[in-house]
């Protein structure tokens, strides 16, 4: 048992997109489709800061899915395709359950996290990428971060985690009191994306 | 001996500067290095065409819409990108992420308005040294 989850150090990430990166690369994602995506917390465009020309403010903030504790997406879910597992934590989704009513993508709270291939997946380079553990992408089916599932059963951290060059993602166990995640957690002040939602995710932002 | 010396071009005191009031300079584009990897598909996903971020003010000021396309312009060239608003931006100030290919551009491209002036010691152009105007693309804007 563990509840395995993310701290991302808000106050360092510079927006280079590597996590995003190696999410599409590593889990071999389909044209158009990021699991994980860097926001901008600013102005409209990506980017901009709020404020007047010279006082300005803007930070950058990494979301994908949330691996919330009380997940909104597995409620609504007819068929037990999307389902906490039990052991890691882990909010996962199973594509050979999936029936594609996107009834998750509705419930969940943290808008833009899934996809859903509407059509048969394409890919730029004609070929697969990442890793050989990576379940094939299927037409009509949700998918979202899987926590790089496939790197968990080999002990590694999710690909994001180890690519990121300013250091701003943790990966660990937030049942472990001395996991890396839950001292940062007990010494940092940090925020959840939309606690009112009751959600409790496992993504801890150090702000 | 270190000495200063007015830039060639983007200078309050130039005459063309009543023409073109517009500082047009570039920045390092995150996607790329240099043009390196400007035809990755997916970094284009990321990042799909060219830009060129402006101060709102200076934006009104021209009928300029945020996220429409917008030719950049001197007696040299023209270059044609979405404008994006940003308050980062300095009044009087244009900047493009550089390294877009010709026909990545709508129209023009950036390399069209700077000048061909070098330093004989660096033996670079002066890509910053540019001044230009800027107003709504009358072209193809699909």
């Amino acid at each position: 048992m563990a509840r395995l989850g993310f701290v991302i150090d808000k106050k360092s990430c510079i927006a280079c997109h590597a996590c995003a990166v190696a999410c599409k690369v590593e889990n071999n994602l389909p044209d158009n489709v990021w699991w994980s995506r860097v926001l901008t917390v600013g102005g409209d465009s990506a980017d901009t800061p709020a404020g007047t020309y010279p006082h300005l403010d803007m930070a950058n903030i990494a979301i994908s899915c949330q691996h919330c504790e009380n997940p909104a997406c597995v409620k609504v879910c007819p068929v037990g395709a999307t389902y906490r597992d039990a052991e890691t934590g882990a909010v996962r989704q199973d594509y050979d359950k999936c029936i594609g009513c996107r009834m998750c993508m509705a419930a969940c709270p943290y808008t833009g996290v899934r996809s859903f291939n509407w059509e048969e997946p394409k890919y730029a380079i004609g070929q697969a990428m990442g890793d050989v553990g990576v379940p094939q992408h299927q037409k009509h089916v949700v998918e979202k971060c899987t926590m790089c599932w496939h790197r968990l059963a080999e002990d590694l951290a999710p690909a994001c985690v180890e690519v990121c060059p300013a250091r701003v993602r943790y990966f660990g166990d937030f049942d472990d009191p001395n996991s890396e995640v839950s001292k940062l957690i007990r010494d940092r002040e940090y925020m959840q994306l939309l606690p009112e939602k009751g959600t409790n995710p496992s993504v801890y932002y150090l702000v | 001996m270190a000495h200063w010396f007015p830039p060639l071009e983007a200078w309050p005191e130039n005459e063309l500067y009543s023409k073109y009031p517009l500082v047009l300079m570039s920045e390092r584009p995150r996607y790329r290095v240099h043009s390196q990897w400007f035809n990755t598909p997916l970094l284009r996903e990321l990042d799909p065409e060219p830009f060129v971020k402006i101060n709102p003010a200076d934006a009104e000021a021209r009928g300029i819409v945020d996220g429409s396309y917008v030719e950049c312009f001197n007696d040299r060239g023209a270059a044609v990108a979405k404008a994006v608003f940003s308050e980062a931006i300095r009044p009087g100030a244009l900047l493009y992420p550089k390294g877009w290919q010709l026909n990545q551009h709508k129209a023009g491209g950036w390399s069209l308005l700077s000048s061909t002036e070098f330093d004989v010691f660096a033996v670079n152009n002066n890509f910053m040294d540019v001044l230009c105007e800027v107003r709504t693309w009358k072209g193809d804007d699909e």
